[in-house]
C-alpha cells in the first residue's frame, strides 16, 4: 500500500511539473517552428544532424563591448549535453511581434537546468554587460540583444530583432533625432589639443584628465627640449599624443558601469513583460485548432505561420513603417478583419522509408475561402498540351487558376490590410491613391488576356551558336584577330501560356514586338536578339490559342501547331496536370543524364551532385484540392533505396560529401 | 608572365573553361623590347557574363566589373613606377571578356619586375615571392620555370582542373637575331627564325609549370 502511494504521488508530482513547451506559446506569436528531436534521434541512427542547424540559427548579435554574446545558440544545439538539453523532447521556436521588443524566442525542454545555467555562464571567457534576476521560479538573464529564462526544466531564449531593447513612442523618436551630444567631445569642432575624440567611453571625466595630463607633460616637454637639444621633435610628439593607459582604463570602465545601470534600468521596466512572456499562456497557441492539430500530427518537424493583423500590417503592407520605431500597433485602432482573418499556414516535413513528404497547407477564413476554391475550381487547359515535346521530358511545372477570381481575392485582402495598416499621419493618403489607381487600370487587359494557366517545361538540349574572339598567327607568328563560332548547348525550355482574350493578346504582341531589342520573324513570331547580359536566342510566338516563349527556333518557326505526335506527352503526365492546379515534376535521372553527357566534368562539385542525385529518385508536386477552408501542397522526394528512412540516407549522403 | 598571376587577379578564368593566355615578349634590340600579355576568355563570355552577376560560385569571390576595372588600374600604375618601363598601356573589353597590358622595357630586369608588380597588385592576401621569369645573355634567352605551387597544388586538390580544360598558354618571343636552337620539343621556331612560339594546355602547366619553360639559343 506504502508503495502504491508513493508511486501515486511520485505520478502526481511528475504530471504537475512536467511542461507542455507548447502551453508556453501565445496564441498571437506570429510563427512557430518546431523540431521533433526524439523522432529525429531514431530517424538519423545515431548520426550528427544538429550540426546543419547552425545555418538555420544563423549569427548570434551581440551587444556591447564584448565579444560574446550571453548565449550562443549554435553551441546549445551543436553540444546538448553540455547544456543539459533534453533532446528526446520538441523544441520549439516562435516570433513574437510587441510593443516593446520583437524577436524570436528559443523554448527548449532540459534534463539538467543547474547545467545549463553553468554553461551558458561559462561559454564566454570574459565579462559581459549583464544583469540577473531571480523573480519567484524564474531566472532571468538579459543583454540588450538576449533575455535568458530558466524555470524549472525548460529553458527560454529570447533574441531581440532590435539593436537594443528601446521602446519608442513617436514623440520620442523625435527627441532622439533632435538629442543632444552625448559627450563633450562630439562637437569639438575647433581643434583642441588637449581634448578631443568622441568614443563613447571619451566622458567628461576622461576629457578633465586627459587635459590635466597632456597640461602636465606640456610643461615638461619644454623642459626636456631646453635639456637635451639632439631630442627627436616627432618621437616626443607621438609619446605625448599616447593617452596615459590609467585614464582609459577608468573610463572605460565607468561606461561599463553606465551601461549596466542603463540595462538594469531597462531590465526594471520590462522585467514583467518578460515574466509573462515565459509563463504559461492563458491563450495559448494550442487554442488555435489548425495549430494544435498540427503539433498532434508527429511532425519531424513543421512551421506554422500566424498571420494576426499586426504583423500583416507590418510585414506584409508595403506602406506599413516596417523600419521605423512607431510601428508598434496602435492599441484604439478599429480594426475590421474580414478577408485577412483567420489566416494561417503551415509547413511539415517527414521522414519516411525512401522519401521525403513535404507538405504546405494555408487556412483562410470563410469569406477568404470562398474565392479560394473558385480560383482552383479551373482546369489545365488541354491545348497546351500540344506544345510541349514529352520525347525527353526533364522537368515541368503546370499551373492552372482563375486569375480573376484570385484578383478579386487579392483586392479584398489588401485594401483591408491597407485600411487596417498602422500608418503614420503622412501616410494616410496612401490607401485613397491606391483605391484610385486601382480602380483606374484595365484589369481585363491586366487579368484577362493571358490567363493563369500555364505549363513551363525543361525537355532535351539545344545547340545554338556563339561568336567570340581569336587570333591566328603567320609563319612569322605575326598575330592578327578573328571572329570564330562555337557551339554551345542549352536546356530546351518551353512556356506555354494560355490566350483568354485574342483580340487584346494580339494587341500586346504588338506592342513588345516595337522594343528595339526584338525582330519579327513572322508575323506572329518574335525573336528576342541576344543581348550584352542576355546570351540566350529566345523567342515568343501567338497562336489562337497560346503564347509561347521558348529558345527553341524549331518549336517557334515551323511548329506552331504543335510538335508531332510521337512526341506529344503521355497520357499520365497530362492526366496528372489535368488532376492538379498545381503539378511539378522532376525526373533527376533524365536530368543528371542530360547534364553529364552535355557538360562533362570530373570537378569536385560535379561529382557530389552526381553522387547526391545519383541516389534521388524523382521528385514529384501537386495541390491538394481545397476543402474545410484549406488549401494545400504536397511535395515528395524519392531515393532510390527504399528500405532504409530518407534522413539516415540523406545524412550519410551529406556526410560523404562532406569530405 | 606568371600564369598564377593572372589566375589570381582574375579568379573568374577558372570558372571560364576556355580562355586564351598569351604573352608575347618583343625585343628590339639586345636589351630593348616590347611585351604584351593578352588574356582572352572571350569564348567563355556567356558564362562570365552571367558568373558576374554573383557574388561567390564554388567557393571563389567573383570579382565586380568595377573590381577587375580597379586591379588593372593597380597594376598599370605599379608597373608605370618601374625604372625601364615606359609607356604602359592596358585595355579591358567587358563585351568579350579581353583584357591586355602592354609596355615598353629598357632591359630584360625591368621585364621582370614589371611581371613581379602586376602579381603583387592581388597576392596582398597570399604573398609571391619574387620569382626571375625570364634571363637574357648574349647568345641565349630563358624562360624560366616558374614554380606555381599554390595554386596549382589548390586546384588539384579540389579537382578544378578539369574547369579550365580547354584552357591553353601562348608563349611568343621575338628576337632581333635569328634562332639556333630552343629547349622545349614543343615550340615552334619561325619561317624567318626570329621568334619562337609554345603553346601548352593551362591545365597542363599547373600541373607542371616546366611546360612552358624553355632556352632559346642564339646564332
Amino acid at each position: 500500500m506504502k508503495s502504491f502511494f508513493i508511486s501515486l504521488s511520485l505520478l502526481f508530482s511528475s504530471v504537475l511539473f512536467s511542461a507542455n513547451l507548447t502551453d508556453y506559446i501565445p496564441s498571437n506569436a506570429t510563427s512557430v517552428f518546431c523540431i521533433n528531436f526524439n523522432q529525429l534521434n531514431q530517424k538519423s541512427k545515431g548520426m550528427d544532424y544538429l550540426k546543419y542547424l547552425n545555418k538555420f540559427i544563423g549569427e548570434n548579435y551581440y551587444y556591447g563591448s564584448s565579444s560574446c554574446p550571453l548565449i550562443k545558440l549554435s553551441e546549445v544545439i551543436n553540444l546538448p549535453g553540455s547544456y543539459g538539453l533534453d533532446i528526446n523532447s520538441n523544441a520549439y521556436m516562435y516570433y513574437k511581434v510587441g510593443k516593446a521588443f520583437n524577436g524570436k524566442v528559443y523554448l527548449f525542454q532540459l534534463s539538467d537546468a543547474k547545467k545549463f545555467e553553468t554553461a551558458m555562464n561559462a561559454s564566454c571567457d570574459e565579462p559581459i554587460e549583464k544583469v540577473m534576476k531571480q523573480q519567484g521560479d524564474i531566472t532571468l538573464y538579459m543583454t540588450e540583444k538576449q533575455v535568458v529564462g530558466i524555470k524549472n526544466n525548460m529553458a527560454f531564449i529570447f533574441i531581440n530583432d532590435r539593436y537594443e531593447f528601446r521602446d519608442y513612442n513617436e514623440e520620442e523618436v523625435i527627441d532622439a533625432m533632435e538629442e543632444t551630444p552625448a559627450y563633450e567631445g562630439d562637437y569639438d569642432y575647433e581643434y583642441d589639443r588637449y581634448s578631443y575624440g568622441k568614443e563613447p567611453y571619451m566622458d567628461s571625466i576622461y576629457h578633465q584628465e586627459l587635459k590635466a595630463a597632456r597640461k602636465f607633460s606640456d610643461s615638461l616637454i619644454y623642459v626636456k627640449f631646453n635639456k637635451n637639444k639632439s631630442l627627436d621633435f616627432g618621437e616626443e610628439l607621438n609619446k605625448y599624443e599616447y593617452v596615459d593607459t590609467g585614464i582609459l582604463y577608468r573610463a572605460k570602465r565607468r561606461e561599463t558601469e553606465r551601461k549596466i545601470a542603463a540595462l538594469n534600468l531597462k531590465f526594471e521596466k520590462i522585467t514583467r513583460e518578460f515574466e509573462i512572456l515565459f509563463a504559461p499562456q492563458p491563450a495559448s497557441m494550442m487554442q488555435n485548432r489548425n495549430f494544435s492539430r498540427l503539433d498532434n500530427d508527429k511532425n519531424d518537424m513543421y512551421f506554422f505561420y500566424n498571420t494576426p493583423i499586426d504583423f500583416m500590417s507590418n510585414y506584409m503592407s508595403p506602406f506599413s513603417r516596417r523600419y521605423s520605431y512607431d510601428k508598434v500597433p496602435k492599441d484604439n485602432t478599429p480594426v475590421k478583419q474580414v478577408y485577412t482573418a483567420d489566416i494561417s499556414g503551415s509547413y511539415t516535413m517527414n521522414f519516411n522509408n525512401g522519401e521525403v513528404k513535404i507538405n504546405t497547407f494555408s487556412t483562410f477564413g470563410k469569406e477568404a475561402f470562398e474565392y479560394i476554391s473558385k480560383a482552383y475550381e479551373l482546369k489545365q487547359n488541354k491545348n497546351l498540351f500540344k506544345y510541349i515535346d514529352g520525347s525527353n521530358l526533364m522537368a515541368y511545372i503546370s499551373h492552372s487558376s482563375n486569375t480573376k477570381e484570385l484578383v478579386k481575392f487579392y483586392e479584398k485582402f489588401y485594401f483591408e490590410l491597407l485600411n487596417n495598416a498602422n500608418l503614420g499621419e503622412r501616410d494616410e493618403d496612401i490607401v485613397p491613391s491606391a483605391e484610385l489607381l486601382w480602380n483606374m487600370l484595365d484589369k481585363d487587359m491586366l487579368f484577362g488576356t493571358i490567363t493563369n494557366q500555364w505549363i513551363l517545361a525543361v525537355n532535351g538540349m539545344i545547340e545554338s551558336k556563339v561568336t567570340f574572339k581569336t587570333y591566328d598567327y603567320d609563319e612569322d607568328f605575326k598575330r592578327t584577330e578573328r571572329m570564330d563560332e562555337r557551339i554551345v548547348k542549352q536546356p530546351r525550355m518551353v512556356l506555354a501560356m494560355a490566350i483568354n482574350h485574342q483580340e487584346n493578346a494580339k494587341k500586346l504582341f504588338e506592342i513588345i514586338g516595337k522594343y528595339k531589342y526584338f525582330e519579327k520573324l513572322k508575323d506572329n513570331v518574335l525573336h528576342l536578339k541576344p543581348s550584352r547580359d542576355f546570351q540566350i536566342n529566345l523567342y515568343i510566338f501567338i497562336t489562337e490559342d497560346a503564347m509561347v516563349v521558348t529558345n527553341d527556333y524549331n518549336l517557334a518557326m515551323n511548329q506552331q501547331s504543335g510538335v508531332e505526335k510521337d512526341k506529344m506527352l503521355s497520357k499520365d503526365e497530362m492526366n496528372f496536370m489535368l488532376e492538379h492546379n498545381v503539378a511539378m515534376k522532376v525526373y533527376s535521372g533524365k536530368l543528371l543524364t542530360s547534364i553529364n553527357d552535355n557538360f562533362p566534368s570530373d570537378s569536385r562539385q560535379m561529382k557530389r551532385i552526381t553522387n547526391f542525385a545519383s541516389s534521388m529518385g524523382d521528385l514529384v508536386f501537386h495541390d491538394t484540392k481545397p476543402a474545410n477552408n484549406s488549401y494545400g501542397i504536397e511535395a515528395t522526394l524519392k531515393l532510390q533505396n527504399t528500405s532504409d528512412n530518407s534522413f539516415y540516407q540523406l545524412l550519410k549522403l551529406m556526410n560523404v560529401n562532406e569530405k | 608572365m606568371k600564369l598564377k598571376t593572372f589566375l589570381l587577379v582574375f579568379p573568374l578564368v577558372f570558372l571560364s573553361s576556355c580562355f586564351e593566355f598569351i604573352e608575347e615578349v618583343t625585343y628590339t634590340d639586345s636589351e630593348k623590347g616590347q611585351c604584351l600579355i593578352t588574356l582572352n576568355c572571350s569564348q567563355s563570355k556567356i558564362k562570365l557574363k552571367n558568373l558576374m552577376k554573383l557574388d561567390t560560385f564554388m567557393g571563389l569571390n567573383i570579382p565586380s566589373t568595377g573590381q577587375v576595372q580597379n586591379d588593372i588600374i593597380k597594376a598599370k600604375k605599379l608597373i608605370g613606377e618601374i625604372e625601364g618601363i615606359h609607356t604602359v598601356v592596358a585595355t579591358s573589353d567587358f563585351d568579350n571578356f579581353i583584357f591586355t597590358v602592354k609596355f615598353n622595357f629598357d632591359s630584360t630586369a625591368s621585364l621582370n619586375k614589371a611581371l613581379n608588380a602586376i602579381a603583387k597588385v592581388e597576392s596582398t592576401r597570399n604573398p609571391i615571392p619574387y620569382y626571375t621569369i625570364y634571363e637574357k645573355t648574349e647568345g641565349q634567352f630563358s624562360r624560366l620555370n616558374v614554380p606555381d605551387d599554390s595554386t596549382a597544388a589548390k586546384a588539384v586538390r579540389q579537382g578544378n582542373l578539369s574547369l579550365i580544360s580547354g584552357a591553353t598558354a601562348t608563349a611568343i618571343y621575338r628576337f632581333a637575331q635569328p634562332v639556333k636552337s630552343i629547349s622545349n620539343s614543343k615550340a615552334l621556331i619561325s619561317k624567318n627564325k626570329l621568334a619562337v612560339m609554345l603553346k601548352q594546355p593551362v591545365a597542363d602547366i599547373v600541373k607542371k609549370p616546366s611546360l612552358f619553360s624553355n632556352i632559346i639559343l642564339f646564332k
